[in-house]
């Protein structure tokens, strides 16, 4: 983790941002407090960031500012779990998830007219999961519970899910955002989503 | 945000209430309210107590408050002695008296004439400090950044030697900087002029940097 942090002095510069647009865009909850990382260096205390998230961010907004209020933006960003809820037809209509992940849904939890904001987001990352050709179907089920059953108790705070194989067993694992894991040699770590993007890319597809 | 119920709260002389969502709270005297509070205007002459969080569009405090969590008003005017126990957010935050925060400071734009205490980050747009004794927070960051000091020299220099009548921080950022009595371990910028009076031990700085004579900078550097 160490060496994918930027500083401050140095993000600005590479962003062409100013101090000014930093601090609105975190005041407006664009940029996570978390990622604003406090470190003691020689000139005394310094802010660093997690590069590869802060740049991508910083990216998005440029490109998205002059299209959307700070304040759409935040909602886009924001990991929270909106009001939203979707009628199952018109998510079938618009072809976000493939068939095979939507009946792997309906046979788990019946058939429901209305989808729920957090089940909308296990059926996008069960079919994310299902698209990498990585996990199969039945291992997608044990997905499905996992986060069905789990997924609210980080109450909006960003996680990660972890999937971990070990000599052809399968199992999920959600922790809370950006923490560090290790396993055992013989475990084989297939995957890690941060929920948080896939919520975002999520957003994204659905407010085209 | 926009639809607030009609029922309103009114203290006059002494007593307390439970909270809740009103259109006014007004309190003259000696209110104090049990739970968060969201009203679209509040206005305290005399003392007030919150026991939990207050959010307004419109807040005018005249008096002393105390302000048990989180504070968020669009505007806010403080004439008096305010405490707060979580953050205060806001757009438009004037304050002439006595200010104390425990947590951060976020606004638009930040007035601030007479003393202030920030054991976070003030984080405005737009900051205006005038200080009239010792300020202190723990970052302050911001588009334009200004402190000055009130009263005359020689009385600053006078009550300087028995306490500290220094705007405090560990760091100031921000693209324009302008600082008079003010002390700092690092302060970073685009346009940073120092004026009189500070005592600063690094600054860096891209475009323009002015450093008063009676000022001591330890350590500057262009980047």
């Amino acid at each position: 983790m160490e060496d994918n942090l930027i500083s401050k002095k140095d993000l600005l510069e590479l962003t062409g941002i100013s101090y000014g647009q930093l601090y609105r865009w975190k005041r407006k909850d664009l940029i996570p407090e978390d990622w604003f990382i406090r470190k003691s260096t020689f000139t005394g205390q310094e802010t660093f960031f997690p590069k590869d998230k802060i740049l991508d961010r910083i990216d998005k907004i440029l490109n998205l500012k002059d299209n959307a209020s700070l304040d759409d933006l935040a909602d886009l960003f924001s990991p929270n779990l909106t009001e939203m809820a979707l009628y199952s037809a018109d998510l079938k209509k618009r072809s976000i998830v493939s068939d095979v992940s939507w009946q792997l849904l309906t046979a788990q939890f019946g058939e429901a007219e209305v989808l729920t904001y957090e089940r909308l987001i296990a059926l996008y990352v069960l079919n994310q999961m299902l698209q990498t050709g990585e996990m199969s179907l039945d291992e997608g089920r044990i997905l499905l519970q996992v986060l069905n059953d789990h997924y609210k108790k980080f109450d909006g705070k960003s996680c990660d899910l972890i999937f971990i194989r070990k000599m052809g067993v399968a199992t999920f694992l959600l922790i809370s955002g950006s923490s560090e894991v290790y396993l055992e040699d013989h475990a084989k770590l297939v995957q890690r989503i941060a929920l948080s993007n896939s919520i975002e890319a999520l957003k994204t597809r659905l407010s085209e | 945000m926009n639809d607030y119920p009609s029922g309103d709260i009114q203290i006059n002389g002494i007593a307390s209430s439970n909270g809740g969502s009103f259109r006014q709270v007004s309190i003259d005297g000696m209110g104090t309210i049990h739970g968060d509070v969201t009203c679209m205007e509040f206005s305290c002459n005399g003392t007030s107590k919150v026991e939990g969080n207050l959010r307004s569009e419109r807040a005018s405090i005249n008096g002393i408050a105390k302000i048990k969590g989180a504070a968020h008003a669009d505007q806010l005017r403080i004439d008096g002695k305010v405490t707060i126990q979580g953050k205060l957010t806001g757009e438009d935050i004037q304050m002439n008296g006595h200010i104390k925060i425990h947590g951060n400071c976020e606004a638009e734009r930040f007035e601030s004439n007479g003393i202030f205490i920030i054991q976070g980050m003030l984080n405005a747009d737009i900051i205006e400090i005038t200080a009239q004794g010792g300020c202190s927070a723990h970052e302050i960051v911001g588009e334009q950044i200004t402190i000055k000091h009130a009263g005359s020299q020689f009385m600053t220099k006078l009550l300087g030697v028995f306490m500290n009548t220094h705007v405090t921080a560990t760091t100031i950022e921000g693209d324009y900087i302008s600082l008079e009595h003010a002390t700092a371990t690092v302060v970073r910028g685009g346009r940073i002029s120092i004026g009189p009076d500070c005592i600063i031990e690094r600054v860096e700085y891209k475009d323009e940097l002015h450093i008063h004579p009676s000022s001591k900078v330890k350590y500057h550097t262009q980047i």
